[in-house]
């Protein structure tokens, strides 16, 4: 009974998903920042095998269509994959300022 | 396997070993309108050494098998010691890139600075490597 | 003797290794006056974590905020380390940023 208690508390913890942070990048930050935008893109893989990083593209395509005439700034990548056992799910999180030149 | 084969293997993997790792990198903005630029490289390293992966390569090479015993041991006893993400070898310093920024803004005499590019490296032999953080760059004259 | 002297070295090594992942330097387009008289900050946010159980890094947005309070007329230049101190079966990731905040 034990035995069992803690093998299921084991996979419990296990696909709640432990979080590895893999890089965070900031560039200047502006003095404005009344017009915060955000976005974040993700791709999910088993066992760590990829076949594409588009997802990156994906997450700096919606940051640009936020901002479509203004000057994206500031701008704060996180870089992170959470594993549930076998399945990772890669992610960047980016925030930023848009301001209108 | 015999112990002096295992030793070749051991020195061939040392040998090949001695390699340069890229970790990260990271290239800015490069501004050529405002004038002549001048590079400059700033370079802080630290040495780098995994005591686990040494302890392997002792117990793979030791002669006596309760020596080779005692040394898996050592191995995992500091390999749960040392728990957590690596980038390259373990240091003993987590501070000797601390000084990057303050050396950056007093390399350029203009006070103007572009194209900084940031590199994580590493250079390896064996479980021994030299960790490096450079920060290469232009001043604008 | 041999077998105590192997303990203490073991004991030695596997004292606060660590290591940097990262480290990176951005600069925006600079002046000199800003390279010249601007406040260097210094943030470290860091997260403890037992047996590689995480479940966010909340600590980078912690940064973040901070160093948007501490520079309120933005940043000319940044650097952002992202480490690692290990220790036995835990270990705790730090961020450190240092920023050359603009002057007012």
């Amino acid at each position: 009974m034990l035995k069992n208690t803690i093998l299921f508390s084991l996979l419990a913890l296990s696909l709640s998903g432990c979080v590895g942070l893999n890089t965070v990048s900031m560039t200047q930050i502006p003095a404005e920042r009344e017009n915060k935008i955000t976005t974040a893109a993700s791709s999910w893989n088993f066992i760590g095998i990829n076949f594409s990083n588009a997802f990156v593209d994906e997450a700096i395509d919606n940051l640009k269509a936020q901002c479509p005439t203004g000057k994206i700034e500031g701008v704060y990548t996180k870089h992170q994959t959470t594993g549930y056992l076998l399945v990772f799910k890669r992610e960047v999180i980016v925030s930023a300022y848009c301001n209108e030149v | 396997m015999p112990i002096k084969l295992q030793s070749i293997l051991g020195l061939s993997f040392l040998l090949l070993g001695g390699c340069s790792q890229l970790h990260h990198v990271h290239i800015g903005d490069i501004d050529q309108s405002q004038g002549r630029l001048t590079p400059f490289t700033i370079e802080v390293n630290e040495l780098g050494f995994d005591a686990a992966k040494a302890a392997e390569i002792g117990a793979g090479v030791a002669k006596s098998a309760s020596t080779s015993e005692d040394l898996e041991f050592v191995a995992l006893i500091l390999a749960i010691s040392n728990f957590g993400p690596k980038t390259g070898n373990p240091v003993y310093n987590d501070a000797y890139a601390d000084q990057v920024l303050s050396e950056v803004i007093k390399v350029c005499p203009s006070k103007k600075i572009t194209g900084l590019t940031s590199v994580r490296e590493a250079t390896n032999v064996g479980p021994v490597s030299g960790e490096v953080v450079r920060i290469k760059g232009y001043c604008i004259n | 003797m041999k077998k105590l002297f192997s303990l203490l070295m073991v004991v030695m090594l596997s004292a606060c290794t660590s290591s940097i992942h990262m480290s990176q330097v951005d600069v925006g387009t600079n002046s000199q006056q800003e390279l010249a008289s601007g406040k260097v900050i210094n943030i470290e946010k860091s997260q403890k974590i037992f047996l590689g159980f995480v479940y966010d890094s909340n600590y980078v947005d912690q940064a973040y905020k901070q160093l948007l309070q501490q520079c309120p007329n933005g940043t000319s230049m940044i650097n952002v380390e992202y480490l690692t101190n290990h220790g036995f079966l835990s270990w705790t990731d730090k961020i450190r940023i240092k920023a050359l905040c603009k002057p007012a």
